[in-house]
């Protein structure tokens, strides 16, 4: 189901337009992006979990030309599934 | 940070975001997660724009053990429910990180070094430390969270060969290499403090060895310590380098004395703005600015408003300390100086000013902890 198709079914299902409900999908979006790059997890119940994960930096190095990078830290969005979900989906 | 944002929590920031009422935005989001588990549950992928694609992969059936009983059982395969976050998204969450890349190291710097680094220890304090050292901050820079208190390790992979390697590489050919008339031109510490040298007898000399190096780093080969023979030339070096060294820190205390002065004068001991209560758009230094904090600005906004750039809220922050307990939660009301630009030395065009900026907020993430 594509972006479209969402919209459209949650529309229909709340009785809204799709304009309204696209803003509050954007809004979610939003909100996702600046609270995990804060570290902040977001726990939906029964469907799961957005957790910002972080990476340290570390040094790796090129073990054919010895060169050594040093790569800066980084935070990953990482979505862990909630039991109830994982359960339905089997 | 590292908070768990609940459900009626998020309800609130979408209902905020929107100005729809908290109910309206329960009931989208109830229903937009629904209509996704269904969906996921029918067995189709469902992709959000800006967010990412919820899809299944197949997992393998594999031998495991009962946990109860201990003897063996299978795992059958099974469909895995997997979320692979949109590029955009995935560029906003890594924004603390935005700005950096990935550096090559130079090849003077030593796994030691690193490791000194890693423990705090700063490097000599020469003119030319700076570019070392700004690798080893992007690891201090703002950091949003920790998530364990030994954060910063530097890991090293691999194991480089030892750095008396090129000493002792070139103590054999002194001859091919054009000797500079200052006497610490072929320094076996040049490896490690090379770069780092900027004074004017020194500065040919390292240009002659640094483009020596990437030919000396191919010759991997072992060599065994110097002879003793040439154990009192190291020291007469050495002692050469460390007078040269004492030479250079004294010119750099003096210039970095001088240029001290301006801000010690501006300051003053700034104290009740709670009297000074309008936010005031100052025209003269003196003139106490001042700005209020409330739910829409708060003091990354205040920054980008007063400096150009949201990184030096740190320094409100630091103006302000007593006055505000959580940076991440200003309680709306607060009143906050704004200090000048240049006690701080906040200017939005030096990446420096910026890199400081966040390394302070990094320091002060940690101090928190």
């Amino acid at each position: 189901m594509d972006n479209k198709k969402l919209i459209d079914k949650v529309a229909r299902k709340l009785g809204r337009n799709k304009g309204d409900v696209s803003k509050l999908l954007e809004a979610f979006t939003s909100i996702v992006a600046t609270r995990c790059s804060e570290m902040d997890s977001i726990v939906v119940p029964g469907f799961g979990s957005f957790e910002p994960r972080k990476r340290n930096e570390r040094v790796i190095a090129n073990p054919s030309n010895g060169k050594r990078t040093l790569f800066p830290p980084k935070i990953t969005l990482h979505f862990k599934v909630s039991a109830v979900l994982k359960n339905k989906l089997k | 940070m590292n908070n768990k944002i609940t459900f009626p929590e998020l309800v609130q920031l979408v209902a905020d975001a929107t100005s729809t009422t908290p109910r309206m935005s329960e009931l989208f989001l109830k229903e937009l997660f629904a209509t996704i588990s269904q969906s996921l549950i029918d067995g189709e992928e469902v992709t959000i724009k800006n967010l990412g694609k919820f899809a299944f992969t197949q997992v393998a059936a594999r031998k495991s053990v009962d946990v109860n009983t201990g003897e063996r059982i299978e795992i059958p395969g099974h469909r895995k429910l997997t979320f692979t976050p949109d590029k955009t998204l995935a560029e906003a969450v890594n924004m603390p990180f935005a700005a950096f890349e990935p550096t090559e190291l130079s090849q003077e710097l030593t796994d030691e070094m690193l490791q000194d680094i890693d423990q705090g220890n700063e490097p000599t304090p020469l003119v030319g430390t700076e570019p070392i050292v700004q690798t080893t901050q992007p690891a201090e820079a703002e950091e949003p969270a920790t998530e364990s208190t030994d954060e910063v390790a530097i890991e090293t992979v691999a194991e480089l060969p030892p750095v008396s390697l090129p000493v002792a590489d070139r103590e054999p050919t002194p001859d091919s290499e054009p000797i500079v008339a200052s006497e610490p031109e072929v320094n076996p510490q040049d490896t490690v403090q090379a770069p780092l040298m900027q004074t004017g007898t020194v500065e040919t000399a390292t240009d002659t060895t640094q483009a020596e190096q990437p030919t000396r780093d191919t010759e991997l080969i072992e060599h065994d310590a110097p002879s003793s023979t040439r154990r009192p030339f190291l020291l007469g070096l050495l002692t050469g380098i460390l007078a040269t060294l004492a030479i250079g820190g004294i010119v750099w205390a003096i210039m970095s004395g001088g240029s001290s002065q301006p801000t010690a004068t501006s300051t003053p001991p700034v104290t009740d703005t709670v009297t000074t209560t309008a936010p005031v758009a100052t025209e003269s230094v003196k003139q106490q600015v001042t700005d209020t904090c409330t739910a829409s600005m708060y003091l990354t906004k205040m920054a980008k408003k007063h400096y150009g750039k949201s990184d030096f809220w740190v320094y409100i922050y630091e103006e302000n300390i007593d006055k505000i307990a959580d940076p991440n939660n200003v309680p709306p009301g607060t009143i906050v100086i704004i200090p000048s630009r240049e006690k701080y030395n906040i200017n939005p065009d030096d990446n420096g000013s910026i890199d400081r900026a966040r390394q302070r907020a990094f320091e002060l993430m940690y101090k928190r902890q």
